[in-house]
């Protein structure tokens, strides 16, 4: 988790503005979603990594290592459906050709859409789009709520580590038994010092004139609607592209 | 456990999205109602949301050897309300799916149904039904963790597979398929999940009455 923020906090296209790199993510994964030819799938992961890769210079070993668990949920998914339930003796046996196709045309689909996720993750940091959907109109309360929440949340982690690294120097964390104890303990311990980190910003708060409206400070530039213009074009182009491909 | 990102066709994402919007909605015009009247209770709902998360992230003994990570849901769903579980429980899963790649933007609506809907909401019912018909808070607790767990895991084998029907045996043998593939994690990861929270809500209980009268603000139960 961390490695993902750290990747988009120091990436090439962090100053880029959220809005476009949104578009850009979600108007892939819409594509991808449309489109059922593994051609079009083809096109649109192409483009996906093309830009991730050589536009925003996110390192193939950092994405690789963001892709892992998403990897092995559409191994485990796929392999689901390349098998059928049968009467047979092992009451097991391999989907026919067009279910197999089928299931291997889920896996690209998933493939493309998870790479245009990894897209926007490597590249935007969280709070830069919680921001943005705050200026898409999200309610101010909510959208609060998200932004303290993702920086208690760094706090409460560190809190949670040294806990688990003690833990193991004193082999809290040997056996099932002794595991589920010591990681009973530390959320119970985790508990009372978040809601006291809760208290401590509350009253801080107070003493500056709290008034319910948090001010976060942003520097994210503002989308420019030519590129957005440019970006929703080049969707547009993909999506012809695929369309012909179909 | 996650569906990962565009695993579902276009049209189940939409259906599972529209079928959690108006819970998400309720839960959040009924947190900002509580802001309103109490702007000290933000801070108190950012923590809570922040625990519900770091919730996630603790490592827990599922199958011989191996580890996992539970969801929290009967824990938070007892300790913060089940409609609040659910907005904090849609942030959760919108930061996993941009810290950790875990699940999706496409596919946010079935995992907020099984793991911020379903889940809560029968942890909370079992939570407070087995309570009330004379079960220790230990045990009510436990099969609200446990069940919760497991309901989650149901309701996200019964998505892929009405996505993904078997073609000879159709949805339930599809099912059958996901639920078999996924059980040897899930299950065991419920049980220990249930034993967690045990520990967590008897220490909470003992030591932390203080804190846990603050939550019953954004409980309800106030």
């Amino acid at each position: 988790m961390r490695d993902i923020d750290r990747i988009a906090q120091t990436g090439r296209w962090r100053g880029v503005a959220a809005g476009e790199k949104l578009l850009f993510s979600i108007g892939c994964m819409g594509l991808s979603l449309a489109f059922h030819g593994v051609a079009a799938q083809g096109v649109l992961l192409a483009t996906v990594l093309s830009v991730t890769f050589a536009g925003a210079r996110v390192r193939v070993g950092e994405f690789i290592g963001a892709a892992r668990v998403p990897a092995l949920f559409i191994l485990v998914g796929t392999l689901a459906q390349a098998v059928s339930l049968s009467t047979g003796p092992s009451y097991l046996a391999l989907a026919p050709p067009e279910a197999l196709a089928a299931a291997g045309f889920a896996a690209l689909r998933s493939a493309t859409c998870v790479s245009a996720l990894l897209f926007l993750a490597l590249t935007t940091p969280l709070t830069a789009i919680l921001h943005f959907l705050q200026r898409l109109g999200l309610n101010r309360d909510i959208s609060d709520i998200a932004l303290v929440m993702f920086r208690i949340i760094w706090l409460a982690l560190d809190c949670l580590q040294s806990g688990q690294r003690s833990l193991a120097g004193r082999l809290g964390d040997v056996g099932a038994r002794r595991r589920i104890r010591s990681g009973g303990l530390l959320l119970a311990a985790l508990l009372p010092r978040v809601l006291d980190r809760a208290g401590r910003l509350d009253r801080g708060l107070a003493a500056r004139g709290y008034d319910g409206q948090l001010v976060f400070l942003s520097t994210e530039a503002a989308a420019r609607p030519q590129r957005l213009g440019a970006i929703a074009a080049g969707l547009v182009l993909a999506g012809l592209v695929c369309g012909v491909l179909l | 456990m996650h569906i990962m990102e565009g695993f579902l066709p276009a049209s189940h994402a939409l259906f599972w999205g529209a079928a959690s919007a108006p819970f998400v909605v309720y839960g959040a015009r009924r947190i900002i109602t509580l802001v309103r009247e109490k702007p000290e209770t933000k801070m108190l709902m950012a923590a809570s949301g922040a625990y519900v998360f770091v919730l996630s992230a603790l490592k827990i003994p599922s199958v011989t050897g191996s580890c996992s990570h539970p969801t929290g849901t009967g824990l938070a769903a007892s300790l913060f309300g089940p409609t609040v579980t659910t907005v904090l429980g849609t942030i959760v899963l919108l930061f996993q799916a941009l810290l950790l790649a875990h699940g999706g933007l496409t596919t946010l609506g079935a995992n907020v149904f099984s793991m911020a809907i379903v889940g809560p909401f029968v942890a909370y019912g079992l939570f407070h039904g087995l309570q009330k018909v004379g079960a220790s808070a230990a045990l009510a607790i436990f099969f609200a963790a446990a069940l919760g767990g497991l309901a989650t895991y149901c309701v996200t084998a019964l998505q892929l597979a009405a996505a993904f029907p078997d073609p000879a045996t159709g949805v339930a043998g599809a099912a059958v398929k996901f639920l078999a593939v996924f059980a040897p994690t899930q299950v065991p990861l419920a049980i220990s999940e249930g034993l967690l929270t045990v520990v967590v809500f008897n220490l909470l209980q003992r030591y932390s009455r203080g804190e846990l009268s603050a939550l019953n603000i954004i409980s309800g139960k106030a």
